[in-house]
């Protein structure tokens, strides 16, 4: 045997149970050549009787020869006269020398096997170069079809499908059409299959592949009960109660997430936070809805085009919008165009339609029958959005629509009519309120903006002509003396705070984790530079913050140590000398990153550069606060700056607010002009503070606006924003990107489907609405093929077809492929119904067997692809993760809402993540959001949650249909000592204390929740002897015990004992250890 | 189903096997015998797919990524004659050579030719010049190879970095140390084969770009070829160090409970894979022994902290990390990669150059020279470089002492050390401006099929199939292996 031929054995062996796999673009990776060998049993054995094209000539071909010699005109050898093998029409041209390469009925005169049977290196085939030599099996594979004609078949997976009767065979053990054909191939390699697993262990197994989640121990005796009865009716009645809950939605979810690369920020470069989690919502609900396959796929693919589409509907579409993006500065757009045309092609082509097309983004696919061309055509189809290139980092990178919460959703539609109705009847008011306005021009008067709020904790209007400066501190009124000069200012005579400093007092202090605005109107003379205001300590490392003139740009400073920790932020431009300027700026200590900190200049965000922008944990200093320099004379303002109504907020306003603070200047000396100077824009400003101060009936109106606002943000904040698609006006079209370089455009296509499929209906329009009935279209073969493929590897632990994402020439053979054309064939048959399906799987006397392994079945199916034996596999991240809560009683029922934040190790984010990213920081949650569902914990695309990822979640940073299942020590320590885990055995052996008083009984209370089951005696004994030992030592050491068991956030008991409790945390968590416990 | 049910169905795997002379019996017997079985079929495998393998040079290797691209014009390509250039505008020239330009200066008026501020001299016997920022790589010029001429195809940091550590500038691929701990498996039972290390950069003025796991990703090749990454904050490998309060004994206690009622599931089902996670457990046991073992330094002599300089006692530094990857490769680890941020230099390059090149100078000297002393230099592999190059033009304002430098993709400089590479040695050639290549260009698919081969792996017969291609590090188009680097 050769190398070859071992190591795809050893690698189907190895994929029996170990590696599997999701590796990111694509299907799976069992092990090494899995991919391209079809890891049957059958196919070691000898030559076959008949030689089948698909099933035994192609796979051969397509290793050995179609590189040179297949689809891919670029690299058809050889080159003067190129030989193409793949397709019957070409394989049988007449060569140079009159024959063809093959000699239907002789393969000793074909030209294809000699070259074959070659020992000269120029002649042999294939080519020393390629590093790759056929055997002498392969080679009489191909004699002998040569010898029976030489039929070229067309590749299976685009065949029509058809649906066949089951076999015959399996009567008696069948429970349904599946298992017939399971039969057929079974009793043809003489292995029968395994029997029923014990109830129990079959429930536990079931609830967890359709709920995600552990049956509750009174569930298993209730099941087990019935199963007595009528097994077979108990699980049919199960396997519906089950697929009805709402976990069983969240479940199949999580399996969707993955394919659809959904996560929570945009995923390259600064990988800030991305709204979409109401698209991750709506998949629960479709789901939960069983939602008929063919409209889930209309509705992600095409929501936003449907007539009178819903809310939902768009939402859907999210599905096109979980690419991960960049925002990064130097991004050409072009270049990321592209690549998102290609994610979004290579991700519809992986999910429905099991092709590898991405292939074809450079060169013709190697091996399947798709051009470059055709790949093209369909990224035209995703091409013609809005959606610009760059994200901007921002989390509602439009198209983008506000989704409130579902029971929100009524009042939110009611709120958005009526706050329609009072802006109607506002500017009707305006209209009519014009006249009044112009009498009131005649002795018009500005008033200061009052303060009409309690953040205001420093107010210093400074107004006075002479004099002490005066102001409020928390609304009380203060005194400062001074003998600065003043000048001409917006609301009478401003200090020249540039003069001589004022000691303001111990005032104005906040923390680093504080939201505060502050500010004023400025007015310099030349360039100044120096401190405006600062409660600031030079030497304590310049601690503390001010307001900034560099050379007349403003800035600010907030610092805990220069220039290792600290903030600074500087306008990019300097105030105009002479004239007056609204500066304020806003510090939000909440948020890391360039987004905590803006300056406004007359009251527009001007876009100031952060830098640095480390500001540390303590930002609080005990000097005072002083105008015009920093403590100790430090900083000291000059030439000649005048400041004027300085405020100081405890809480961040809105642009909206300051631009409101701003303008009242400008209104100031509007007023002040003669009425024929002011422009038609100066007379609207003042029309509007009209109206907004003076005018009643306006006032009033704007006050019923202002509570249907204030309701509106409140829903606001309780939804989220979420990507969508939209389509522009224009006909879909793309260029063909030549060698699949961005810039280098050929010809132009428009939106299209692959030749070798059925055409897309005559009468659909060429874009996405089409595509998705392409999809839909039951001539089509693809779609119902791949998608029950998916499906029944969620429950059987590898598809029907190995390579879930890879139907293609190179994919594997489906092991039963009647089968699944029976399946796929039902499923349109049964209107798209996917818990129809699901139903039939889980019921099966297939999915029914135990999972032992017998040396016979080993040795014969070593990867149970001929299912001779139940499936069993460890469970995924998130069932183990949400067992353990679960056991524990510690998981949260909450369905939905945004991601959350549950324990992660410390500097997970921070070791990759850039500084000014919002998700740079993991600020862990508190109470509920460490025990919420798996399925809602944050995903960073860039630090995917560690414990999860070492369970083998992928990273979402492309599609992925099939997880690797890996078996490492990483996993080991993760539930050994992750806090949520020791947490969870504390947890739950507290309950079992509590539960009852003896061992039996509460060993009983921690099995039955993490295993479904009642240890066996002399189990008992094992653990009994662990516990022994473990209660002995933390007698000993109370400290320890102590240690142990306070362990996570949750509070411990009252009146534990605490070494017993930590005596039984051990055992919980080596019961929740054991391979038997994370296995279903 | 009662686990014991079928306790004597249980066969001994070595029993059965023995049973099977056959190839099938044979891969099957080296599939199934765990963690060590697992390799040998992989590397059964591997062997297949890249026999014959050539003598190796080296037997690992250590990589130090400076991410956000070092400026090759202040550093190693002296370019004396742009002095008197100063300020001259490349407008012109740039159209001329068609080059695409980032987001970030695309839009410039003018393109002011920027020369480096910064002094170069000539060092050791080679007369290497090296800029003054580089004081102690300055002193061991005669121990690397620097090369001039690096290219890329990328002209951002996501795709270059991506590139240059996978060989694609496309997501899902695999690193250069998944594909060594694929090709050439584990040299240690208790330690990862590819080992990754963040050091810290100090300045807090550092233009910082963003990394991820993507670049220490097996991609499509089996997961436990990933990167693990040795962490500076917390514990060195995720959740290694027990829960407070569980002592060695307590753990092992619990494990060997763990181990007997596991035992007994795997005579009743019999899945290979129970006892594969029975010693999954075992490899975890000895890790929380071993791992603390490996990144406790205080065993290292005053001598060695003088030789990497007065960062190295500071957990989490460059000085730091470099004793650790020394650390790391002297316990068998195949392939360590460092990654140091902050080399993205858009403005205020003299001062932000100057801190980071403080941060590395001394640690990459220090590792050089204690492999030196070990006699590890002969089969370690050490290459520095970053992803891309950095324009001789300036970004933003120009002054005399004052500029930044874009990203420029069409030629860098990398060096390369040990593993029988000449020292003393510069290889390629740039034009006047540093611009571009006219003499011996190396892409970065070159320098990948460089690094292989010097590990004894032929570029082209190390390959996975996935997707249907035989994927390989130095992608499909036809790499070269520099073979004049060496002595």
């Amino acid at each position: 045997m050769t190398h070859s031929s071992i190591s795809a054995l050893a690698l189907a062996l190895v994929s029996a149970g170990f590696i599997g796999g999701c590796k990111p673009p694509a299907s799976k990776a069992v092990g090494k050549s899995a991919e391209s060998t079809p890891p049957l049993v059958q196919a070691a054995v000898s030559l076959p009787e008949k030689v089948s094209f698909n099933e035994h000539v192609q796979p051969i071909l397509s290793e050995y020869c179609y590189h040179c010699h297949g689809p891919d005109s670029g690299t058809r050898e050889p080159k003067k006269s190129p030989l193409r093998l793949d397709r019957v029409e070409d394989a049988f041209v007449l060569r140079d020398d009159g024959t063809p390469v093959i000699i239907k009925g002789d393969p000793k005169k074909s030209l294809l096997v000699q070259r074959m049977h070659s020992k000269d290196p120029d002649e042999i085939m294939p080519p020393p170069k390629s590093h790759k030599t056929m055997n002498a099996d392969q080679i009489a594979v191909i004699e002998r079809w040569i010898e029976q004609g030489a039929e070229y078949e067309p590749h299976w997976s685009f065949a029509q499908v058809k649906k066949t009767e089951p076999p015959a065979a399996g009567a008696g053990w069948a429970a349904n059409p599946i298992d017939h054909f399971i039969a057929e191939k079974l009793e043809k390699s003489g292995l029968k299959p395994n029997p029923p697993d014990d109830h129990a262990r079959f429930y536990r197994r079931l609830h967890f592949d359709l709920t995600g989640l552990p049956p509750a121990p009174e569930a298993i005796m209730a099941f087990e009960k019935s199963a007595a009865v009528n097994a077979q009716l108990a699980i049919e009645t199960a396997a519906g109660e089950l697929l009805a809950s709402t976990a069983s939605a969240e479940h199949f979810t999580r399996h969707w997430l993955d394919a659809a690369r959904y996560a929570d920020t945009h995923g390259i470069h600064i990988d800030n936070y991305r709204a979409i989690w109401p698209y991750r919502d709506w998949v629960i609900r479709a789901f939960q809805a069983n939602m008929p396959w063919d409209r889930f796929t209309t509705e992600q693919i095409a929501g936003d085009m449907l007539p009178e589409r819903t809310l939902d509907q768009l939402v859907a579409t999210g599905f096109s919008r979980c690419l991960a993006t960049t925002g990064e500065g130097g991004a050409i757009a072009k270049e990321y165009q592209a690549i998102y045309a290609k994610d979004q092609v290579e991700t519809v082509s992986a999910i429905w339609l099991g092709l590898t097309t991405g292939c074809a983004a450079c060169h013709d696919h190697k091996f399947d029958p798709v051009s470059t061309k055709e790949f093209y055509s369909l990224t035209a189809f995703f091409r013609n959005t809005p959606m610009s290139a760059l994200d901007g980092n921002k989390e509602d990178h439009p198209p983008s629509v506000f989704v409130p919460l579902l029971p929100d959703r009524e009042r939110w539609d009611t709120l958005v009519q009526e706050i329609a109705k009072a802006k109607g009847l506002l500017a009707e008011r305006a209209k009519a309120a014009r006249p009044e306005f112009d009498g009131w021009l005649t002795t018009a008067k500005i008033e200061a903006t009052r303060d009409l709020d309690s953040s205001l904790a420093i107010h210093l209007p400074l107004t006075e002509p002479e004099g002490p400066l005066r102001g409020f501190v928390d609304g009380h009124p203060r005194e400062w003396p001074t003998v600065n000069t003043r000048v001409e200012g917006p609301l009478g005579q401003a200090p020249v705070i540039s003069d001589e400093p004022v000691d303001l007092g111990d005032i104005g202090s906040f923390s680093r984790h504080d939201q505060v605005t502050y500010g004023g109107f400025i007015r310099v003379e030349g360039e100044p530079s120096g401190a405006v205001i600062a409660r600031m300590n030079p030497a304590e490392s310049h601690r503390g913050w001010d307001l900034f003139l560099e050379n007349g740009k403003p800035a600010y400073h907030v610092i805990d140590s220069w220039d290792k920790a600290a903030n600074k932020v500087v306008a990019p431009s300097p105030l105009k000398p002479g004239d007056w300027h609204h500066v304020m700026v806003t510090f939000d200590g909440k948020i890391s990153g360039h987004q905590a900190s803006a300056i406004f200049v007359d009251g527009k965000n001007v876009g100031a550069k952060t830098y640095p922008n480390t500001v540390g944990g303590n930002i609080e200093t005990a000097v005072h606060l002083r105008l015009g320099s920093r403590e100790g004379g430090e900083s000291r303002l000059g030439p000649k700056v005048a400041l004027q109504d300085f405020r100081f907020y405890r809480r961040l306003l809105s642009s909206e607010e300051i631009d409101v603070l701003a303008k009242n200047s400008i209104l100031q000396g509007i007023v002040a002009m003669p009425a024929e100077k002011r422009s038609k824009e100066q007379v609207d400003l003042l029309f509007d503070y009209y109206t907004n101060n003076i005018d009643a009936p306006w006032r009033e109106i704007r006050t019923q606006l202002d509570l249907l606002e204030t309701e509106q943000s409140k829903l606001r904040k309780k939804g989220s924003m979420s990507l969508v698609m939209e389509e522009k006006k224009e006909e879909p079209h793309a260029h063909v990107l030549v060698r699949g370089e961005y810039a280098n455009e050929g010809e132009r296509v428009t939106a299209g489907t692959p030749a070798v499929l059925p055409p897309m209906a005559a009468d659909a329009p060429k874009n996405r609405l089409g595509l998705a009935r392409w999809l839909n279209d039951p001539a089509n073969p693809l779609p119902a093929r791949v998608t029950m493929n998916r499906t029944w590897s969620y429950f059987f632990g590898s598809g029907i077809v190995e390579t879930s994402a890879d139907f293609g020439i190179m994919g594997a053979r489906p092991s039963h492929p009647q089968l699944l054309d029976w399946l796929a064939a039902e499923f349109v048959d049964s209107k798209w119904d996917y818990r129809h399906m699901i139903k039939l799987m889980v019921t099966s006397a297939a999915y029914r067997q135990s999972g032992l392994i017998t040396p016979e079945k080993l040795e014969k199916d070593p990867a149970n692809r001929l299912i001779a034996r139940g499936p069993r596999y460890r469970l995924d991240a998130e069932q183990i993760r949400d067992l353990a809560l679960s056991s524990a009683g510690l998981l949260s029922p909450k369905v939905g809402g945004p991601s959350v934040k549950p324990y992660q190790p410390e500097g997970i984010w921070e070791a990759v993540a850039m500084p000014q990213s919002n998700t740079r920081t993991y600020r862990q949650d508190r109470g509920e959001g460490l025990y919420r569902r798996s399925i809602y914990t944050i995903w960073k695309r860039t630090a995917a949650p560690p414990s999860m990822e070492i369970f083998n979640a992928p990273t979402r940073e492309t599609f992925c249909v099939r997880r690797d299942l890996t078996n490492t020590p990483l996993q080991a320590l993760v539930l050994m000592n992750d806090p949520q885990f020791v947490e969870a055995s504390r947890e739950l052996a507290s309950r079992a204390l509590q539960d009852a008083p003896s061992f039996d009984e509460r060993l009983d209370f921690v099995t039955r929740r993490l295993m479904g089951r009642k240890l066996d005696s002399a189990e008992r004994d094992i653990v009994r002897k662990s516990l022994d030992t473990a209660m002995a030592d933390f007698r000993s050491k109370s400290a320890d015990a102590m240690k142990l068991v306070t362990t996570g956030a949750s509070p411990l008991r009252k009146d534990v004992d605490v070494p017993e409790l930590a005596a039984w945390t051990l055992l919980a968590s080596q019961i929740l250890n054991l391979d038997e416990t994370i296995t279903r | 189903m009662n686990p014991s049910e079928f306790h004597n169905t249980a066969y001994s795997r070595r029993h059965f096997f023995r049973k099977s002379g056959t190839g099938l019996g044979m891969a099957a017997l080296a599939s199934l015998l765990g963690q060590r079985g697992i390799s040998a079929a992989e590397s059964m495998a591997g062997i297949n797919s890249m026999l014959p393998q050539i003598a190796p040079k080296a037997k690992r290797a250590i990589y130090i990524s400076l991410i956000g691209a070092p400026s090759q014009i202040d550093l190693f390509d002296y370019k004396p004659e742009l002095k008197k250039r100063f300020k001259e505008d490349l407008n012109g020239y740039l159209k001329a050579q068609g080059q695409r330009l980032t987001g970030m200066t695309s839009g410039q008026a003018t393109f002011p030719l920027a020369p480096s501020i910064f002094k170069f001299s000539q060092h050791g016997q080679s007369g290497t010049w090296v800029s003054e920022l580089l004081p102690w790589i300055s002193k061991m010029t005669d121990d690397i190879c620097i090369i001039k001429s690096m290219h890329t195809d990328a002209i951002n940091h996501e795709p270059a970095n991506q590139l240059i550590c996978t060989g694609s500038m496309q997501a899902g691929k695999a690193s250069i140390g998944s594909w060594l701990s694929y090709g050439l498996g584990s040299m240690n039972e208790e330690l990862p084969s590819f080992v990754v290390l963040h050091a810290t950069h100090t300045s807090p003025f550092a233009n910082v770009q963003a990394i991820s796991s993507r670049l220490w990703s097996s991609g499509f090749l089996p997961g436990k070829h990933s990167g693990v990454a040795l962490r500076s904050l917390g514990d060195p490998v995720l959740f290694l160090d027990d829960t407070p309060g569980i002592s060695r004994e307590a753990r092992r206690n619990m494990l060997d409970g763990m181990n007997e009622l596991n035992r007994r599931s795997f005579s009743a089902i019999g899945d290979p894979e129970i006892e594969n996670r029975m010693q999954q457990y075992e490899m975890a046991f000895r890790m929380q022994a071993s791992v603390p073992e490996l990144t406790d330094l205080s065993g290292e002599s005053e001598k060695i902290y003088q030789l990497y300089g007065p960062d190295s006692k500071t957990r989490g530094t460059f000085a730091n990390s470099a004793i650790m990857a020394r650390r790391l490769v002297e316990r068998g680890v195949r392939f360590v990669q460092i990654f140091h941020r902050g080399w993205d230099q858009h403005g205020d390059l003299p001062r932000d150059l100057a801190s980071q090149c403080k941060d590395v100078d001394q640690g990459c000297y220090g590792l050089i020279q204690d492999l030196k002393q070990r006699g590890m230099l002969e089969d370690t592999l050490v290459i520095w470089g970053g992803e891309f190059g950095r324009t001789v033009y300036s970004q933003g304002k120009l002054t005399e002492t004052d500029y930044g430098r874009d990203h420029h993709p069409r030629c860098f400089s990398i060096w390369m050390a040990g593993a029988g590479i000449k020292g003393g040695q510069v290889y390629g050639e740039t034009d006047e401006m540093s611009y571009n290549i006219v003499k011996d260009p190396v892409h970065i698919r070159d320098l990948h099929a460089t690094l292989l081969h010097t590990l004894g792996l032929e570029p082209e017969r190390l390959s996975f199939k996935f997707q249907g291609l035989d994927q390989r590090l130095t992608g499909v188009d036809p790499a070269r292996v520099v073979k004049e680097i060496f002595a």
